[in-house]
């Protein structure tokens, strides 16, 4: 089966190939919307934020160079993207609502899954009230499925860094979540 | 293996996976891939016409606009630059110092004409705009009229020099020739075309020992039978 990498089909688009482009954004749309929805509470930011950012890609296409990873520059890219329209909103504030982020059915469900959704529902609420820094670290590492070095080169900042920011989230995290271990 | 533990923590990671699955609306996917689209494509068409609605009528793409302009501004500029150098002094278009070409044609009674513009007469009336810079420019012609001057001067005095050491050189050469011509006029021709005739003559002035009578002829016999005896 062939499944060419991100940097080929990224090359492959720089030169003119649109179906390598809509193969790209086939893997990347669900993770890195994702990414954008779990730093922003209000839908039409997240839209506007994530076409902004794959608008960015299409338009860096000629500076495409083959030594690049892809993943880390897009999410670098989505990451600047957010911090940028944070810093628009100053002073920054967590997530004013963080019972909006999901809202769940749960009536109907099994109690087992009522539990989990219920853990699922808590984690989001306490992701929304690290700061910022945790947040970027913890969802890069999760969604983006980032290494500590490209979570580093993405924030702009040192390995260790990073690794004393993740410690604090899933400290912060596991403190919160008291109850779902089962 | 701790400092692994302390960054990853494989129950809340697993929690975070069994959370929603967001994804953006088709209306969003369609845009971007449109747009990734319409990049490509432009990129392939750099010149073509697009129809403005507002004035219903097609006018040139952005980027052919931009290249039409920077056109325009190049001749603009290269217009400009042929019009500051007609219109300069001409004690700058005449040469400093003069070159042998101009000399020679002084000397031979010919007009001077400046080589960078043969046909034109700058010093003219319409090409100076006020009479002092034609005075300053016909200051700074005297310079060099001089020069040329005491060039001239210091060649006819080199000539007179070495001509006459020339021809005697000349004359000194031309003697044996004229002393060559003289021995072969003794010699008379056999007026035929056979090689017979002309060896027995040659075979004669040998026996004789006449020997410059015999060079001349043998000369003549070569040139004669020169394509013969090929």
């Amino acid at each position: 089966m062939d499944n060419p990498s991100d940097e080929s089909l990224m090359q492959r688009y720089r030169l003119g190939e649109t179906a390598a482009f809509d193969a790209l954004y086939q893997r990347y749309r669900g993770p890195l919307y994702r990414y954008i929805t779990r730093q922003c509470s209000d839908a039409g930011i997240v839209d506007e934020l994530y076409q902004d950012v794959w608008l960015r890609v299409i338009s860096a296409r000629e500076q495409w160079k083959k030594e690049l990873t892809f993943r880390p520059w897009i999410y670098r890219i989505a990451h600047n993207r957010v911090v940028d329209h944070w810093r628009s909103l100053r002073p920054v504030a967590p997530l004013e609502k963080p019972d909006e982020v999901i809202s769940l059915e749960v009536s109907a469900w099994p109690d087992a899954w009522v539990m989990i959704r219920q853990c699922v529902e808590r984690l989001y609420q306490l992701l929304g009230g690290l700061s910022e820094p945790q947040r970027s670290a913890f969802l890069l590492k999760e969604e983006g499925g980032l290494s500590l070095e490209q979570i580093a080169e993405v924030m702009d900042t040192g390995r260790e860094t990073i690794k004393s920011r993740l410690r604090y989230a899933l400290k912060r995290l596991r403190q919160g979540l008291e109850g779902c271990d089962e | 293996m701790s400092d692994q533990n302390d960054i990853h923590d494989e129950r809340i990671s697993h929690l975070y996976k069994q959370g929603g699955s967001e994804q953006p609306s088709p209306v969003l996917d369609s845009r971007i891939r449109e747009a990734a689209q319409q990049v490509v494509k432009r990129r392939k068409r750099p010149f073509y016409l697009v129809f403005s609605p507002k004035g219903h009528k097609f006018r040139l793409n952005r980027r052919a606009d931009q290249l039409s302009f920077m056109a325009a501004a190049a001749v603009l500029m290269l217009s400009f630059g042929l019009v500051i150098r007609l219109f300069e002094p001409v004690s700058m278009l005449e040469p400093e110092v003069p070159v042998p070409m101009l000399m020679e044609q002084e000397k031979a009674g010919q007009p001077v004409e400046s080589s960078s513009a043969p046909a034109m007469d700058f010093t003219g009336p319409a090409f100076l705009p006020s009479a002092a810079p034609k005075k300053k420019a016909a200051k700074s012609s005297m310079k060099p009229r001089r020069e040329i001057e005491s060039l001239q001067a210091e060649r006819a005095g080199k000539e007179a020099r070495t001509l006459p050491r020339l021809e005697k050189h000349m004359s000194r050469q031309a003697v044996p020739a004229q002393m060559q011509d003289l021995a072969c006029d003794r010699v008379s021709l056999p007026d035929s075309d056979s090689k017979k005739i002309w060896l027995e003559q040659l075979n004669k002035l040998k026996e004789s020992g006449d020997l410059k009578g015999y060079e001349c002829l043998h000369q003549a016999y070569l040139e004669r039978f020169w394509d013969m005896s090929k």
